[in-house]
């Protein structure tokens, strides 16, 4: 699996979303090679890891505002993608998140005013519940039991950590996405979705006493 | 003769009234500027009483006095003449090596003073009696080009397209050097825009214009100029349109820096969404203010929707609002409202009741972007009357002596004379098979916004002619490429075909031709389909690497995109935005509807997104209905882009005005309401379709 692969495949991915009507904004993601051959793919102006211990909203304006995102979906809601390969091809690192807007209606609350392009779509008081969701891959920081090298975040629990079977590739991540929380978006365009591709085997990094405990498969 | 330009003089309100009158008798021309303009200076924003500004007499400013002390007044006049050197210094035409090319004079003017000390220059002093007269003394010494720069340094406004990137175009004749050179000749304001920025109403006050006149330039223009001079009102500016707040933020900051050297104080000032939400003053908006300002519940919009249907949600909750209030607690000083054509009456009168007195309310339309001529409520209507049964706002005869409380703005500074031509003889049907689908009530309007009959009359029955002229639309607008390069229209064979030769025409445009991305703009006409329609156009492009977005409600759809992107957008959306090249696809749907007030609408959509063109567009469509409207553009070309056509009786008149109002048949409406409440259910999965077929068939078979 090589840099140019997932960076491929990460087109595609967008490209899909726009297709479906789901992207509204996209930025190119990059490709930029580092010290050692090491190729970081999707680099963006703000990293959404610097932002701790700051309220939900201020993350989500400082990413949007800052174009720091590779897709706004059509209620708001921010998608970021970005690898670090190794020259040879190895995968070092990922961070894969989804930022719904905080003050928008999502899209499955309130499909008719995205789809019928209505204008005070944004004046609507009842909103579910927002949390980010994020899937890193940072086998530099595994401690065992306590940080897997691919785990799921949900929310901004500090702690939240759920294991992964392994590294997670674009397809994946934004099937994931849609499938769950575009579920109507996802039904109606399932064709564009689901259309094959070619994917990025990735080894599983999962060790034995995290699949022990409660810990997600992903295919 | 010399225009009387009233800003707000309520300091010295008798002696301006008294100047205004004796130099509206002089014979030389130019213009009178009243309570303008306001300056910076180290202590604060100072405030000038009057300028003239006078081809023959020159540069005159005045220092008035109210009463009958004058004091030191040849203080106040060095005060005066040193801001003013400061304020034209810096314009490089305006000087000479290190010196101005013309005096500043200035003049002490107490009409109240029976006797006043006698005039040593340069400190003039004048009464009732000896003004004209020793007006009439001065001239203009320096050259005409220079009295222009000096027109232009007055009226402000030198940079309305600031925060715009730079653009170097390569090539002399591409479409960006071209888009560049008419960008650069719409720079500063004409006579008519600057008086109606300055020119300050203590009650209402309308400012009517077609899209492109500048109006919301010139709202955000007056909130940066009586924001300066009264620090102390609080503001609101309002609109329909998101899109327009940033737009608004950026013109008020940049302005109130031009006038007065610091940020404006945004405390006093609101720039709010006609609705509005909880959630900080970012999500505020004017109904939702008043809700909580008088203590009633407040809908969103799904309540809102829910309760009084759908296109009705804010004309119900405003009036809701208003019947629910039991004492008024006005909040504003001054409220600015745009785009008042999308906006029902009701919410005016929600705008007006919200302000002190004397009640200050500037609204702002588009005559023609709603083209039923429904928009044109007279304020009497608009405002509703009194329970003693008058009008609550009347507008009053122009006088000389007072600032004007109705604008018109028929000047066009967006769409050249053929687009305009194009977007009316469509909207209106002019050229259509069937005969006019829509029409003024009122003959006037169409000399108001800038028509001449050219040839007959516009009386009923009889042929008419009428035609735009280089004064309403100016010429630089359509001399810089052929009419055929100004609009085309394109039929093809599929919507395959057409997203093929959009995407070539966009790669074309940009490569070739040095338009950058946020220089074009996609318009689908139909808002339920936008989102479908556009997608192969979008992918394609994506994947031959030029970005693109679609707007809507997550996009701030400020006109100046910042990832350099073409935008997509529905037609709700691309109002109030303009763009260099307009593609429109899918006009075919614009062509008819299923009756006379559904075309009306169809084709007012076409009509918008025409007009959203600052240089070029394409018109593209599929099927029969694209060759009608193509027909249609060929009679209006032959015609070389006049309106030709037979001037419909009051009869017929009222017949079409009739049916745009919809009171035709209420109860049908209502029907095809239901039906369609229906239909959206099943779409939203809510019903199931087959099961209502199958108890409808079920109803059928038991009669």
């Amino acid at each position: 699996m090589s840099a140019d692969l997932i960076a491929t495949n990460l087109t595609d991915v967008l490209s899909r979303l726009i297709a479906a009507g789901l992207s509204v904004q996209q930025v190119f993601p990059s490709q930029r090679t580092l010290k050692d051959g090491v190729v970081s793919i999707g680099d963006l102006p703000l990293s959404s890891a610097a932002l701790k211990n700051t309220s939900y909203q201020t993350i989500y304006q400082e990413i949007e505002q800052n174009h720091a995102f590779h897709a706004k979906l059509i209620d708001g809601g921010l998608l970021i993608f970005q690898y670090k390969v190794t020259a040879n091809g190895e995968i070092l690192q990922h961070r894969l998140a989804y930022f719904p807007a905080p003050l928008l209606p999502t899209m499955e609350e309130a499909p008719a005013l995205y789809e019928n392009d209505e204008l005070f779509a944004d004046i609507v008081l009842e909103r579910l519940v927002r949390f980010p969701i994020r899937f890193d891959f940072a086998p530099a920081q595994f401690i065992e039991l306590q940080h897997p090298k691919s785990h799921l975040t949900l929310g901004q629990f500090e702690g939240c950590r759920i294991p992964v079977t392994g590294p997670i590739g674009p397809h994946a991540f934004m099937l994931f996405l849609v499938r769950n929380f575009y579920s109507r978006a996802y039904f109606r365009r399932r064709n564009i979705f689901e259309k094959k591709f070619k994917a990025i085997n990735f080894p599983h990094s999962i060790t034995d006493a995290e699949r022990k405990i409660s810990h997600l498969v992903i295919i | 003769m010399i225009d009387v330009i009233w800003g707000t003089a309520k300091e010295k309100p008798e002696s301006s009234r008294r100047l205004a009158e004796k130099v509206g008798d002089l014979t030389a021309n130019g213009q009178l500027y009243i309570g303008y303009p306001v300056m910076g200076s180290p202590l604060g924003p100072i405030k000038f009483d009057a300028l003239l500004v006078s081809p023959e007499l020159g540069l005159i400013a005045f220092d008035l006095v109210e009463g009958t002390e004058i004091g030191g007044y040849k203080e106040r006049q060095d005060e005066v003449a040193s801001m003013l050197e400061v304020k034209f210094k810096p314009y490089p035409n305006l000087k000479q090596g290190r010196a101005l090319k013309f005096d500043i004079n200035v003049v002490t003017f107490a009409p109240a003073k029976i006797t006043v000390p006698d005039s040593e220059e340069p400190y003039f002093i004048a009464n009732s009696g000896n003004l004209s007269n020793l007006l009439e003394d001065f001239t203009w010494a320096s050259d005409h080009i220079t009295f222009t720069a000096l027109v232009a340094a007055v009226q402000v406004v030198t940079s309305i397209r600031a925060g715009k990137l730079k653009r170097e175009p390569k090539k002399i004749d591409s479409k960006g050097a071209r888009l560049k050179r008419v960008e650069d000749s719409i720079a500063n304001l004409d006579q008519h825009q600057s008086q109606a920025v300055i020119e300050t109403v203590e009650g209402v006050q309308r400012i009517r214009g077609l899209a492109g006149s500048g109006k919301t330039i010139i709202l955000a223009l007056k909130v940066a100029y009586l924001h300066s001079q009264n620090p102390e009102w609080k503001i609101a500016v309002t609109f329909n349109t998101r899109s327009l707040k940033e737009q608004f933020r950026r013109l008020i900051n940049n302005f109130t820096i031009e006038q007065t050297g610091s940020e404006p104080d945004w405390a006093q000032i609101d720039i709010l969404n006609a609705w509005g939400g909880p959630g900080g003053k970012e999500r505020d908006g004017i109904y939702h203010r008043y809700c909580l300002e008088h203590n009633i519940d407040f809908l969103d919009y799904t309540a809102g929707k829910a309760k009084f249907g759908q296109n009705n949600e804010l004309k119900g909750v405003s009036s809701l609002a208003l019947a629910q209030t039991t004492s008024e607690n006005p909040h504003y000083d001054l409220v600015l409202v745009d785009e008042a054509q999308d906006l029902p009456p009701e919410f005016l009168r929600l705008c007006y009741t919200f302000l002190r007195e004397p009640k200050r309310l500037v609204y702002a339309y588009d005559e023609l972007q709603s083209l039923t001529g429904q928009a044109v409520l007279t304020p009497e209507e608009l405002f509703g009357t009194r329970k003693d049964g008058k009008p609550v706002v009347t507008f009053g005869p122009e006088e000389a002596s007072s600032p004007r409380q109705d604008i018109i703005l028929e000047k066009c500074y967006r769409n050249s004379r053929p687009l305009l031509a194009t977007a009316h003889a469509i909207g209106f049907g002019i050229y259509r098979n069937n005969g006019l689908v829509q029409f003024f009530e009122q003959d006037s309007l169409w000399t108001d916004v800038g028509y001449v009959v050219e040839s007959g009359k516009l009386v009923g029955g009889e042929v008419v002619t009428l035609a735009r002229t280089p004064n309403t639309s100016p010429l630089f607008l359509e001399e810089h490429s052929p009419v055929e390069d100004l609009i085309q229209f394109h039929k093809f064979d599929s919507s395959t075909a057409q997203t093929a030769w959009l995407v070539n025409a966009i790669k074309n445009d940009i490569r070739e031709e040095e338009l950058r991305p946020e220089d074009i703009v996609v318009i689908n006409p139909n808002p339920l389909t936008t989102q479908k329609e556009v997608a192969p156009a979008r992918q394609a492009l994506f994947i031959d690497g030029i970005n693109n977005e679609l707007a809507g409600v997550s996009t701030s759809a400020d006109v100046f995109s910042k990832l350099d992107a073409v935008t997509f957008t529905g037609i709700f959306r691309a109002k109030g935005n303009e763009a260099g090249m307009v593609y429109i696809m899918n006009a075919q749907d614009c062509y008819s509807g299923w009756d006379k007030a559904a075309t009306a609408l169809a084709r007012n959509r076409l009509f918008t997104a025409i007009t959203r063109s600052k240089a070029w567009v394409r018109v593209l469509g599929i099927g029969t209905q694209m060759d009608k409207l193509m027909e249609e553009l060929l009679l209006l070309k032959q015609r070389e882009f006049k309106l030709s056509f037979r001037y419909p009786t009051a009869e017929e008149k009222a017949q079409l005005i009739l049916i745009n109002k919809g009171k035709a048949s209420k109860r049908r409406s209502k029907q095809r309401r239901e039906l369609q409440a229906v239909i959206d259910a099943v779409n939203s999965g809510e019903l199931d379709a087959d099961h209502i077929i199958a108890q409808l068939s079920k109803s059928k078979r038991v009669k």
